[in-house]
């Protein structure tokens, strides 16, 4: 019969670990009522709601400005007011790529 | 893997309770196995095991995955709960539980017979228990040296030392348990 260290320790299987043992944990630590409730897959994220929501206000912005523009003519206060709309939105867009993924909107 | 970690344990910390069932799944079998080998008592490793997991879910606040992979976290966990069992347990060396061992369910992948397995059961028993952890860890369980040193909190090197030393000690127990078994 080999006996050797090595041999044994090699050949030594993980135990089987008890059938129930997740389901008992869950119990004393009595977390499982508190999800079971049926809305719990449907809890908003908020900071992906704000997120959305600024994407298309900076869309709305730069589709205004672009349709300002186009029909502003020689009109520089128009064209002014045009080059403000579309410079607001590429800032929003700049600025909110950085502040939402960093809050960790898009990890689930 | 870092990038996982912190995905799991955000889940987890947001009460996402399949996260944390997978998280259970993933290292509950060498959590166990581990805790069984250092108690040699198969319902106080259990115990030990769900105790460790508890202790995992109320402090996943704490985890910092800048620090140390979630094995790490969770093998440290599972060590200090054991650590904490003996203490209090004044479990000697030497003590070994031959009625608890047979009574073991047997493993999917039992490569052994009962009695080599009972042979390599005792010669371990015979380490110190500060001995005992480190051996299962290299060579049971296959953590790495530096993340041992993590777990245990010494240096990588006195990691390598002290394994080397305990080998050396395990070939001689065994070596006499032949002897003996003859």
């Amino acid at each position: 019969m080999r006996n050797s260290y090595r041999h044994l320790m090699k050949n030594l299987p993980l135990e089987k670990c008890p059938p129930d043992l997740s389901l008992k944990v869950i119990q004393k630590l009595g977390i499982a009522d508190s999800f079971s409730q049926p809305n719990r897959a449907a809890k908003p994220n908020y900071l992906a709601m704000g997120f959305y929501s600024l994407t298309g206000l900076a869309a709305v912005l730069l589709i205004a400005a672009v349709l300002t523009y186009d029909y502003a003519g020689a009109n520089s206060q128009h064209q002014r007011l045009a080059s403000n709309a579309a410079s607001l939105s590429a800032q929003i867009s700049s600025n909110m790529k950085t502040v939402f993924i960093s809050k960790g909107a898009f990890l689930r | 893997m870092r990038f996982n970690d912190r995905s799991v344990a955000i889940k987890i910390l947001e009460g996402d309770i399949d996260a944390f069932e997978m998280f259970i799944d993933s290292f509950k079998s060498r959590v166990f196995s581990y805790c069984l080998r250092m108690t040699n008592d198969y319902s106080i490793a259990e115990e030990l095991t769900q105790d460790t997991f508890i202790k995992a879910y109320r402090g996943i606040s704490a985890y910092d995955w800048h620090k140390a992979s979630l094995s790490t976290w969770i093998y440290t966990i599972c060590r200090n709960t054991c650590l904490n069992h003996l203490r209090d347990a004044a479990r000697k060396p030497g003590h070994y539980d031959l009625e608890s061992c047979e009574k073991q369910p047997s493993s999917q992948d039992d490569y052994l017979s009962l009695e080599q397995r009972i042979c390599l059961y005792a010669a371990l028993d015979r380490l110190t228990v500060e001995e005992r952890e480190i051996i299962l860890m290299k060579d049971y369980l296959d953590i790495a040296y530096h993340e041992i040193g993590q777990i245990i909190g010494i240096p990588t090197g006195t990691v390598k030392s002290r394994i080397h030393s305990i080998h050396i000690k395990l070939r001689n127990f065994l070596a006499s348990e032949e002897y003996h078994a003859k």
